[in-house]
């Protein structure tokens, strides 16, 4: 896992994606056991004769143990041929004496460090690190505005009158200004729906509907404040959302129908965290992805 | 076979649950003429229609739109009690999404009848099962499809063969056709 970056107050943690915390799955496959000069020969008659290996393409041909002077090839996977089909393949062939076995290899190539040594006791496997994984790092001015911008939902937070005092903001990565916040309205509206997170989404709609209202009555028009993505502001496209708290999974989800480009929270949610729960940020199902980072005052965690 | 709906239940839930899903596929209309994605829904308590919605992303600029939102704003705004949703079901064309899903655990919906699955973002089957996860926070809530589930796909494939100017990048879809053979209509 990547080492928190430090902006000002706050240490910034990426939360993991969903590949990053898949576990290791296992799938079977027929392995023979072969000399090295028969190694051409053994892969031309599987690729001929027997089906093609599906989904493995991170898992190694043939494997050798250190000091043995035979190679264990995979023949191709149990769930495409039972033995007694893979028997009738290899009879009157010259591979019909081979010594089979069932092997066991990992279904899903290895997306961290972590995994590929867990993958690779099992059977040799391929390591490509995905490149979203790639530490991020921010610009000193970058940092500046996310310690700015945690500060304010903190602040905001803390003037909460009574209920659940979660607060939130939207921020625009390309002017690094807060364009949208709020607190959480549940108590003080009685719909328990008014989240934070819902909120701040509400009032950049609602601003983006008045500035087209503006436009089509050729009145001269409020600047643009959405719209980090550079597309004149659809939804909130691309821009970063601040929290005080975890988005449960009905908050998380807006978020990806709004196309967000990150989300900064502070405290994590027991119970309905959308990310925790879900990793709502990185499903593979899913149309949109965004990135997610935990944030924790310094002075907490050094405590 | 019924073509309408799943053999549950007596002849008379069906028919009943039907009738409601009508008047949510009138809604789902409505958001169509208005060039929005064709969902709609209605809440239903003691037989009554208490609450209506269809989205409305596109004129609010809102993703977050959804008719189950828009409906529950408007009924808890004009006065319906947060306690009374336990009593109530949701009927909606389409799916809920993963939001809604949660949305309506939050305010412990009774039950919910829908048409189609929703393969994108489905929150009761497709993607997630937030209604029924054990770990959540909120009320677990029964959800079942399959109430005119081809006339909401309908609406769905009428919708997605027109342009969709309001999206980031509209796709030019003058080769798109209407498909319909699939669906017993």
């Amino acid at each position: 896992m990547a080492e928190p970056i430090c902006c000002g107050d706050y240490l910034v943690e990426r939360v993991p994606v969903e590949e990053e915390r898949q576990k290791l799955e296992i799938e079977e496959v027929y392995t023979a056991q072969i000399t090295p000069q028969q190694t051409a020969r053994a892969l031309q008659f599987a690729s001929k004769m027997l089906p093609r290996l599906d989904g493995l393409e991170h898992v190694k041909r043939i494997k050798r143990e250190t000091g043995d002077t035979v190679l264990h090839v995979i023949l191709c996977q149990c769930k495409a041929l039972d033995r007694d089909q893979l028997d009738g393949r290899l009879r009157d062939t010259e591979w019909a004496d081979l010594d089979i076995a069932v092997g066991r290899v990992p279904t899903t190539p290895p997306y961290t460090r972590e995994q590929f040594d867990e993958w690779r006791t099992l059977w040799p496997v391929a390591y490509r690190p995905l490149v979203k994984l790639k530490a991020p790092s921010f610009s000193d001015d970058e940092k500046a505005y996310i310690q700015m911008c945690l500060r304010r939902v903190e602040e905001l937070q803390e003037g909460a009158a009574s209920g659940r005092s979660v607060a939130a903001a939207i921020g625009n990565p390309n002017t690094r200004q807060v364009v949208a916040e709020a607190r959480d309205a549940t108590a003080e509206s009685g719909n328990p729906l008014r989240h934070a997170v819902l909120c701040c989404i509400s009032l950049v709609a609602e601003r983006e509907v008045a500035r087209e209202a503006d436009r089509a009555q050729k009145r001269p028009a409020s600047p643009p404040e959405t719209g980090g993505g550079g597309d004149g502001g659809y939804l909130c496209d691309s821009m970063d959302v601040f929290t005080t708290r975890e988005p449960c999974v009905m908050c998380s989800m807006a978020l990806v129908h709004s196309r967000i480009g990150r989300l900064f929270f502070i405290d994590p949610s027991s119970g309905g965290g959308g990310i925790s729960r879900y990793s709502m940020h990185s499903r593979k199902q899913l149309n949109h992805h965004f990135v997610c980072f935990q944030c924790t005052r310094a002075g907490k965690r050094a405590l | 076979m019924s073509l309408a709906g799943p053999e549950d239940g007596s002849a008379d839930h069906r028919e009943e649950r039907l009738r409601h899903m009508t008047e949510a596929l009138r809604m789902a209309d409505e958001a169509y003429e208005a060039a929005e994605v064709p969902v709609g829904c209605v809440f239903v308590l003691d037989g009554e229609v208490v609450g209506r919605g269809r989205n409305e992303t596109n004129v609010a600029k809102n993703g977050t739109r959804h008719a189950e939102l828009v409906a529950i704003d408007r009924m808890l705004a004009g006065g319906f009690a947060v306690a009374d949703f336990g009593r109530t079901a949701l009927y909606v064309t389409v799916e809920p999404c993963v939001m809604c899903a949660s949305a309506l655990r939050q305010i412990g919906i009774g039950e919910v009848f829908y048409g189609c699955a929703n393969d994108r973002f489905g929150g009761c089957e497709s993607v997630l099962h937030v209604n029924s996860d054990a770990d959540l926070d909120g009320s677990p809530y029964p959800a079942e499809g399959g109430y005119y589930r081809d006339q909401a796909i309908l609406m769905l494939r009428k919708f997605y063969v027109r342009e969709n100017a309001t999206a980031p990048q509209p796709r030019k879809k003058a080769a798109r056709e209407l498909k319909t053979l699939d669906l017993l209509l």
